[in-house]
């Protein structure tokens, strides 16, 4: 049975029509993992068998996981040697419900360490490559997660999106990647970044595979305040529910933009107007608010949440930390201390909700919001060492979403001259996934997103 | 030492008695528990765990602000304070900064001595969690986390207080007032309740600076630590340093850690010099306060609020409802007490202190009530207060015990006055050794002569008529 | 564009300090440098008039978020799973170096 490019949902019948066994997938990917990650190296551990005994949805199928999820017994690094040997005493909830479910966890995948970061570059575990193309980085910081999905090194992956952190490298490596709602997943047993902006979500090859797993990750959780009640949708059936949408682009979004990626863009919205769907001009704040908004928040929540790493309970010392955490430290420290905090960190929040008023009454308008969430396709190793807040700049067009907490999703919309993927994000209104899968999915059976996905992983087969 | 006056200020601790921690449902009991036995990934702050507030102490903060007659803020929220310490696993503490739960508070402490009650302004009251443990041995500092997390609530008053008798008074009432929400056990000596008071000394009669109050009517060069950054003070001129004393364990130390500290202040200024602002400890054995570090750098604490817990909102009927569930607080109890039993002064303390005493009392006062034959029994409440006060064992206060005591004639009725003469006769020539050590100043064996009578009489006298005579001839 | 935020030496100790962050000597320029460009970037923030606004401290419009009093097992660590990870431990008990 050859297995190579089958989604995580065709793997499910296989295994139910008893056409493949589950220990047979689980060393289909596990070899691959093992063999690739060596030029690849999107892992930072792998598991050397399967494990869990549960039987559910997810029964026979690996997962890889980020390294920022608290995995019971399994070392959980961060990316960062200060947690070199940390190996979790208890799991996180996203990935019991996933156990729950019936996966098997393939491995855990570089980052960015601590999740700083739009290149993976900043892992202390060494950067991990674009499949696309060696020589350059996946994006990040979800970037060995959304490099093992592209290479098919595992069917699906899970990451983290505090300021772009599964968009982004979802773009660079032409795949899908979904950042739910804050508080639609819950965080905890995730190492806390930015605790207003991280959300865990789902990093696939396909959109039905990413509202499946959207659908068991999502849910309250009463070990996480943050969490929210609102009711989980049957995300795949009103995914398929075609309806016509009124979609807004906003020309603030164009700025600094790649021509390549302007250009598939604006094919895209042809495209979208010609299945029917009405395009507007909506205005929105420039994304340049956005960025000093999640650069003194973040790094502000960063500075907090990284205290407690102090070597005594767990972890090395606050030596081991590498030079991009020591910085954002520094910055969080700064804009919270005497005398700054309110010319920075009550000022960012306040224009937050000048950010999240702007988005609402956008969507009282139009159902979705579309644009370019790259300025430019992936860099070339080496490049981002200029920028004192790189991730950040790279992140600009994914930090308004982060901002105000709406859910957002890339999806390759083809490629650029250097034969790189081209990512799109469509935006959606506060718990609204829905609506983002329901378009995502129609240009994805209209497109089959012009066989990026497949042509991603055609090198490695 | 009269020239000056004592400014003092208190931040008092109690610790709540939930039956889980604060963010967490570790045991809030953690005493006696073995080392690190007692936590979970939230209260060891273990990386990607979050805190949950627990509804009870949260209410439980908000009753104590309301029997402290503060205002109870409609939304209120916590906030994290950051510091390094070992024993403070996430690096900060969530508390509240700007928007504790109850605030401009104030409470009357009656001092015998004084013919007007003295107001005590309770500047808030808010909730955090309390830290792990330290233990140094030899080259070690040892840490253990079972208490770490467990629900604190934080109230400081104004520097309202003038003398340590006044602050001893005030922290006696306060313990009462705590059990009496049955919110905790506020034992100074367990540490459920912790106290740390703020001394300085100011000139009875200060040269005229001519300098304009501020907003907020503080002149002091730094904020008045655990005063919310909006101001809230009486409008007064504030000495220029404050001396905060650590490792008080009980009421008694209180007391005698601000006494010292009075004098040593004074004896400073004399010398027209200033006290160093710093942090004080205190050792007992010594009967001293001793430097322990510089309070001059205030610690920037870096506050910003807790993005892991929404803030709260409580409507006027929440708040209310709240206030509907605090028992009769101590000072009610008082008015009440001495208005419906006519008791002495001295016996009414002793109800509103032992509140489980002031139960039995009533219920045995209307059970007397409800009786024909006992009801016709003169002086019964106070004679019911005597014997629970003065012949009964603490722990064989029973309406039971007391009842039958009455009906055995304990109060006061017609005694065999010349059996009564003839069996104090005996047992003074039975107890010469002892009369001897009574003269050389044993006084309390007065007691065991009365009780040699009583046995004699088997109970058919009363006690006081007893001990009256024997004093009388025992001079 | 508005006046360099420009961090002197002094502030870059000051901060590595209250952050507890061991940095080295030779480092501190650049720290002056990055954070100062940062800084300097987010300045932007006063183009906008938010006197009227009010601070976003939380994402969610969540509000009373809490769980019932009440003791449980589920989450609670044995001192093994507690301490397994610590490189020093006493008698159950994480050791530091002794303080005063």
């Amino acid at each position: 049975m050859d297995l190579f490019g089958k989604t995580i949902t065709e793997l499910q019948t296989l295994i139910k029509d008893k056409k493949v066994s589950p220990p047979e997938v689980w060393e289909y990917f596990a070899q691959r993992s093992k063999t690739m990650n060596q030029d690849i190296n999107s892992y930072v551990t792998l598991l050397e068998k399967p494990s869990n005994t549960n039987s559910g949805e997810l029964s026979g199928i690996p997962i890889a996981v980020k390294d920022n999820y608290c995995t019971e017994g399994v070392r959980t690094t961060a990316s960062s040697k200060v947690l070199d040997d940390f190996v979790p005493p208890y799991e996180s909830t996203v990935t019991a419900k996933l156990k729950t479910a019936g996966y098997e966890l393939l491995g855990k995948t570089n980052m960015d360490a601590w999740a700083h970061g739009a290149s993976t570059e900043t892992s202390d575990y060494g950067l991990t490559k674009n499949p696309w193309d060696l020589g350059r980085y996946p994006g990040g910081s979800s970037g060995g997660s959304a490099a093992a999905v592209a290479a098919y090194m595992a069917p699906g992956a899970i990451g983290t999106d505090t300021g772009g952190s599964i968009r982004h490298p979802s773009a660079w490596c032409g795949i899908v990647g979904l950042k739910p709602t804050y508080g639609r997943v819950s965080r905890y047993g995730v190492i806390a970044m930015g605790s207003s902006f991280d959300c865990p979500g789902p990093m696939t090859q396909s959109v039905e595979d990413n509202a499946m797993l959207l659908q068991i990750m999502a849910g309250k959780d009463p070990y996480d305040a943050t969490s929210s009640p609102v009711a989980v949708p049957d995300y795949r059936s009103e995914m398929k529910t075609k309806r016509k949408l009124k979609i807004g682009i906003a020309r603030e979004y164009m700025k600094g933009v790649e021509p390549d990626i302007q250009t598939a863009f604006e094919n895209m919205v042809d495209l979208i107007k010609k299945m029917g769907h009405d395009v507007v001009d909506v205005s929105l704040m420039s994304p340049d608010y956005s960025i000093s908004v999640y650069t003194i928040a973040q790094r502000a929540e960063v500075s907090s949440n990284l205290g407690r790493y102090d070597g005594i309970r767990y972890a090395n010392n606050r030596a081991y930390f590498g030079q991009e955490a020591k910085r954002r430290i520094m910055l969080g420290t700064y804009t919270l201390s005497h005398g700054y905090y309110d010319a920075f960190y009550k000022k960012a929040q306040k224009v937050r909700t000048l950010i999240k008023e702007n988005f609402k009454k956008t969507f009282s308008d139009v159902d979705l919001i579309i644009g370019p969430n790259t300025p430019v396709t992936a860099l070339k190793i080496g490049e981002f060492e200029k920028y004192p807040f790189f991730g950040e700049l790279m992140d600009q067009l994914n930090e308004p979403a982060s901002a105000a907490g709406i859910p957002a999703i890339s999806i390759p919309i083809g490629l650029d001259a250097k034969n790189l993927p081209i990512g799109m994000q469509i935006m959606g209104n506060y718990f609204d996934e829905s609506g983002i899968y329901n378009l995502a999915y129609q240009i994805e059976q209209e497109t089959n997103f012009f066989d990026v996905v497949k042509k991603g992983r055609e090198k490695y087969k | 030492m009269s020239k000056y006056t004592p400014v003092i200020g208190l931040e008092i601790h109690v610790e709540l008695k939930t039956k889980s921690k604060m963010f967490c449902q570790c045991d809030a009991d953690y005493f006696g528990k073995k080392p690190n036995t007692n936590t979970c990934p939230v209260c060891i702050g273990m990386p990607g765990a979050l805190p949950v507030p627990n509804r009870t102490a949260v209410e439980w903060a908000i009753k104590i602000g309301q029997a402290l007659n503060c205002v109870i803020n409609k939304q209120s929220k916590f906030d994290r304070k950051h510091y390094f310490y070992p024993d403070l696993p996430k690096a900060y503490q969530i508390s509240q900064y700007d928007e504790p739960f109850a605030e401009h508070g104030y409470y009357e402490i009656q001092n015998p001595k004084s013919n007007s009650p003295k107001k005590i302004g309770i500047t808030r009251v808010h909730l955090e969690e309390d830290t792990g443990k330290l233990t140094h041995t030899g080259n070690d500092t040892l840490v253990d986390f079972n208490r770490s997390s467990v629900p604190l609530v934080e109230i400081v008053t104004e520097p309202d207080f003038d003398s340590a008798e006044d602050v001893k008074l005030f922290l006696e009432e306060l313990h009462t007032i705590i059990r009496y929400l049955d919110v905790s056990d506020a034992n100074m000596e367990e540490g459920s309740m912790r106290m740390e008071p703020n001394i300085s000394l100011m000139l009875v009669h200060p040269p005229s600076f001519g300098r304009p109050l501020p907003e907020g009517g503080r002149t002091t060069g730094l904020p008045f630590e655990g005063s919310t950054p909006k101001g809230g003070g009486m409008l007064r001129n504030l000495p220029n340093y404050k001396v905060e004393v650590k490792n008080i364990n009980s009421f008694n130390f209180a007391k005698k850690a601000i006494d010292f500290e009075l004098i040593r202040q004074a004896e400073i200024l004399d010398k027209g010099e200033t006290p160093a602002q710093e942090t004080r400890g205190y050792d007992d054995k010594k009967g001293i306060t001793f430097s322990q570090r510089s309070k001059e750098e205030a610690h920037d604490y870096r506050y910003f609020p807790e993005p892991d817990i929404p803030p709260m909102i409580f409507t006027d009927e929440e708040i209310e409802n709240i206030r509907k569930t605090l028992p009769e607080l101590p000072s009610q109890k008082r008015e009440r007490f001495s208005k419906t039993y006519q008791l002495k002064a001295d016996d009414v303390s002793f109800f509103v202190q032992n509140i489980e005493a002031s139960r039995v009392y009533e219920d045995t006062i209307e059970y007397i009530h409800s009786d024909p034959e006992l009801s016709k029994i003169p002086n019964i409440t106070q004679g019911t207060a005597n014997i629970m006060i003065n012949k009964l064992p603490k722990n064989e206060l029973n309406r039971a015990q007391i009842i039958s005591m009455a009906k055995e004639g304990y109060i006061k009725k017609d005694t065999d006055l010349e059996l009564m003469e003839r069996v104090i006769s005996t047992v003074l020539s039975n107890n010469k050794p002892q009369i001897e050590q009574y003269k050389a100043g044993k006084i309390g064996l007065l007691g065991y002569f009365v009780g040699q009578v009583m046995k004699e009489m088997k109970g058919q006298a009363d006690p006081q008529e007893v001990h009256k005579i024997l004093l009388a001839k025992l001079q | 564009m508005p006046k360099t935020v420009d961090l002197s030496k002094e502030d870059v100790l000051h901060i590595a300090q209250l952050a507890n962050l061991p940095i080295s000597e030779d480092s501190i320029e650049k720290y002056q440098k990055d954070l100062s460009e940062t800084l300097q970037y987010v300045e932007n923030l006063n183009e906008l008039d938010v006197s009227k606004t009010e601070a976003s401290s939380h994402t969610t419009d969540l509000q009373n978020v809490f769980f019932e009093d009440g003791t449980k097992e589920t989450r609670k660590f044995t001192q093994e799973e507690a301490t397994q990870n610590a490189k020093n431990i006493k008698n159950g008990q994480f050791v530091v170096k002794r303080l005063m």
